[in-house]
């Protein structure tokens, strides 16, 4: 199967800064593909350079297994985008913007399309409102709606849940979602929240300082990690005295005033409850903490770009 | 193509910055046919002194004719500040508001996407121009009625009334050719740019600043000036000059041309590799 | 004392010869007047040409009309410029007021003896200063004059006649001078018209040319 997305050493710089670091990945047909890095790492510059709005530096980009710098209008015909905020002309009216990129995408029959994807969006009720009196979540919907309109095979989000309250990003979620799975629309979608990609992405890359630290499935990325299991207790200065000077103490990671981490697999869990409750430790809770949450965290610095 | 441009003249005319530049030529020759309305036979008095001493004038001097010349004269210093409001704002208007992001992910060319947008820009200039025209003679002609011209350059000419609407057109016409000089400017400042405000205050400040220096530094600059665009800007006085007018001619609209065709090549060159960062 | 008598005789005769030079001078002018004072009213049309160096304008016609004593309308088709003396018969005003006239010999004007009579006006309002007539006295027509003013400098205007009987000129060639404008600043045109040579202000010749023809006079 050809990769919808096929980059190669892509690299950008700026001057003495490496934006993008002899970057590759891949985005398969049917994936919600995740691209994750903290604020900076390169993941706008990227997906710029995918749209052909930047030029690299070095390096190629295959989309749907076209060279995008030899055919750019075959590629950017499959393809949607919504890229950082949503932009739009404010002083038009969310139809009318439609139409306008409608009309650039060569897609017939507009009207009845634009109808289509503001009520997909859940706008068609706002259709001829001007954008700026729109609020951002509203304005993010009218950026997915635009992606949608010459029905593409492949979108890409950049940052889409950006400034939105937890109840928008849900709602974008799960249009990103349904988008994939009713309408079987491969999407790319870039964050520096690695919570929204464990949710919705089935492949991810992570990247900073515009290298690829690590790319694969979601759930093989989690779970190829050491476990982490913290473990909520009422006495931490009296567990941690039962636990020196046994092997425990070199597993501990940290400790605060109500638990201890430790890293440690699977089946060691028991073991420790064991040892815990056989020095009258009370113990309330064993919580893994190992998400990969704490991996990215871990592996960019601690979100960090340094 | 078409379908470019007629997106972007959508545009244009969707925003009330391009109602402004209309309202003010509004204005603009509203003021002067009023003013001549009342004060014209004693400005004309005094410009005509001397003939008059000598001469009976027979005839209505203050005519439409007149009074569409003399705003004529106000083309090349207000006019270019409302091409430039708008044309400034074609391309940073876009790279300020990010709405690049969504037209250049298209399946657009960007060569011609600045095509369409000069294209759009410059329709929007020839209709000022003609506004212009059309509200200086019709008003002209209510207030004041037909006549022949008296133009005063370095001598006085007189041309009979119908020696005169050719002469117009061609000013008119030349006019658009330096506004789409001006056009041209504002829009490859527009380019560089990525907000409408520098585009708009830096091709006024270039146009009067060369203007300026070239006018006080004549024997500085001395065979420079030939070349500047600036010059020429006002070349449309020709169609009004008896003797050699019509041969200068070809060399402003030479000049002129060759400057739009470089503002315009840059632009399209700069904007072709330009980052799209906003 | 013969001397004397002599010289005593000779300006007694001098000076009864200019007074019937001024009475001669005097009855021709008057006689042009008279020959002018039958036309009741008149029309006609005239083919202007002005010829000055600085004046860029095509030959314009123009309809004439008169009603007597001295009311002149001009109906020009767009803008004419019109010479400030020799069109509107403003000899006729000069020499209806009180003047005094010499005749101050004869010269031959396009084959007619005319003779040649200063008039000074005597009123202090007068616009002319001073003229100098040729009058053909066979005809009792002006054929030429020339006129210092008070305010528009000298004009020297000939009278041409295609006829015997008409005491209207056929052509008339008015030349003066006058100085170029004193131009206002035209702003930033000017500073961007370098081509543009500012104009001197020595006074240019003028010449304005007047063709008349379709004569339709009316006599009292």
């Amino acid at each position: 199967m050809t990769p919808y997305i096929e980059i190669h050493n892509l690299t950008k710089v700026y001057g003495q800064i490496r934006a993008v670091d002899d970057l590759s990945m891949k985005v398969m047909p049917g994936d919600i593909y995740g691209f994750l890095g903290p604020n900076g790492s390169g993941k706008s510059t990227t997906i710029r350079m995918m749209l052909s709005l930047i030029h690299p530096t070095a390096g190629q980009i295959l989309l749907f297994g076209h060279d995008l710098a030899k055919d750019r209008y075959k590629t950017l015909s499959r393809l949607g985008a919504l890229i950082e905020k949503p932009d739009f002309y404010n002083y038009l009216t969310a139809r009318k913007n439609l139409e306008i990129l409608g009309k650039l995408s060569g897609i017939s029959n507009l009207k009845f399309r634009v109808d289509e994807v503001l009520e997909q969006v859940g706008l068609l009720s706002r259709a001829t409102s001007k954008v700026q009196t729109f609020s951002l979540g509203m304005k993010q919907r009218l950026g997915i709606a635009q992606s949608l309109l010459h029905h593409p095979d492949l979108i890409i989000l950049d940052e889409p849940t950006n400034g939105l309250d937890p109840q928008g990003q849900k709602e974008i979620r799960d249009l990103v979602k349904s988008l994939n799975q009713e309408h079987h629309i491969t999407i790319l979608i870039s964050s520096h929240i690695l919570f929204e990609i464990e949710q919705i992405a089935n492949r991810m890359v992570i990247i900073n300082r515009g290298k690829a630290l690590v790319e694969g499935h979601v759930q093989e990325l989690i779970n190829s990690q050491d476990r982490q299991v913290a473990f909520v207790i009422a006495d931490v200065p009296a567990g941690l005295a039962a636990l020196n000077e046994t092997t425990w103490a070199g597993r501990i990671i940290k400790s605060n005033h109500e638990r201890i981490s430790f890293k440690i697999n699977k089946e060691e869990i028991p073991e420790l409850n064991a040892f815990l409750v056989e020095h009258q430790i009370e113990i309330f809770a064993i919580e893994p903490v190992r998400s990969l949450e704490e991996f990215f965290l871990e592996i960019t610095d601690h979100g960090e770009v340094n | 193509m078409g379908k470019l441009i007629s997106i972007e003249l959508f545009k244009i005319f969707s925003k009330p910055r391009t109602y402004i530049g209309f309202g003010a030529i509004i204005v603009i020759v509203l003021a002067i046919e009023f003013g001549i309305l009342f004060e014209g036979d004693m400005m004309v008095g005094m410009i005509m002194q001397n003939i008059r001493e000598r001469f009976i004038f027979e005839g209505n001097v203050i005519n439409q004719y007149l009074v569409a010349y003399i705003i004529l004269n106000t083309l090349w210093i207000h006019v270019p500040i409302l091409v430039a409001l708008v044309t400034g704002d074609l391309l940073a208007g876009e790279a300020n508001s990010g709405t690049f992001r969504l037209i250049l992910t298209r399946p657009v060319s960007r060569v011609q996407l600045v095509l369409a947008k000069f294209i759009a820009g410059w329709i929007y200039s020839v209709l000022l121009v003609v506004v212009m025209a059309l509200l200086s003679i019709g008003l002209g002609l209510i207030l004041f009625g037909p006549g022949d011209l008296v133009v005063i350059t370095n001598k006085v000419n007189i041309f009979s009334s119908g020696d005169v609407l050719w002469r117009f057109a061609g000013a008119y016409a030349y006019g658009i050719l330096s506004m789409t000089t001006v056009a041209a400017l504002s829009f490859l400042l527009s380019a560089l740019a990525d907000n409408s405000i520098g585009p708009i205050i830096g091709t006024i400040a270039l146009i009067i600043g060369i203007t300026i220096i070239s006018t006080i530094g004549v024997s500085l600059l001395g065979p420079v000036n030939r070349f500047l665009f600036t010059s020429y800007l006002p070349s449309w006085q020709l169609f009004f000059h008896t003797d050699d007018g019509l041969a200068k001619l070809g060399h402003a609209i030479l000049i002129q041309g060759i400057y739009i065709i470089g503002f315009l090549g840059f632009t399209i060159w700069y904007f072709h590799k330009k980052d799209i960062l906003s | 004392m013969k001397a004397l008598k002599i010289l005593l005789i000779t300006l007694i005769c001098s000076s009864v010869g200019l007074t019937l030079q001024a009475q001669d001078a005097e009855s021709l002018l008057k006689a042009v007047v008279t020959g002018m004072d039958k036309i009741l009213r008149f029309e006609a049309d005239a083919l202007i040409k002005v010829d000055v160096d600085f004046i860029d304008i095509k030959d314009r016609k123009i309809k004439i009309k008169f009603e007597s004593p001295d009311h002149f309308t001009f109906d020009a088709e767009g803008l004419a410029l019109l010479p400030k003396q020799g069109m509107q018969m403003d000899y006729l005003k000069l020499l209806k007021a009180k003047y005094t006239a010499i005749d101050v010999g004869e010269e031959v004007i396009r084959t007619r003896k005319s003779r040649i009579i200063k008039v000074i006006p005597e009123s202090e309002d007068s616009e002319v200063i001073l003229a100098q007539l040729w009058i053909d006295p066979e005809l009792n027509r002006i054929m030429r004059m020339k006129t210092f003013t008070r305010k528009s400098g000298s004009y020297l205007i000939d009278f041409e006649y295609n006829t015997n009987f008409r005491p209207l000129p056929d052509l008339l060639t008015v030349d003066f001078e006058i100085s170029n404008m004193a131009f206002p600043a035209k702003a930033m045109n000017d500073l961007m018209s370098k081509g543009i040579q500012k104009p001197d202000s020595l006074p240019k010749k003028a010449r304005v040319v007047v063709q008349y023809s379709n004569y339709k006079i009316v006599n009292k």
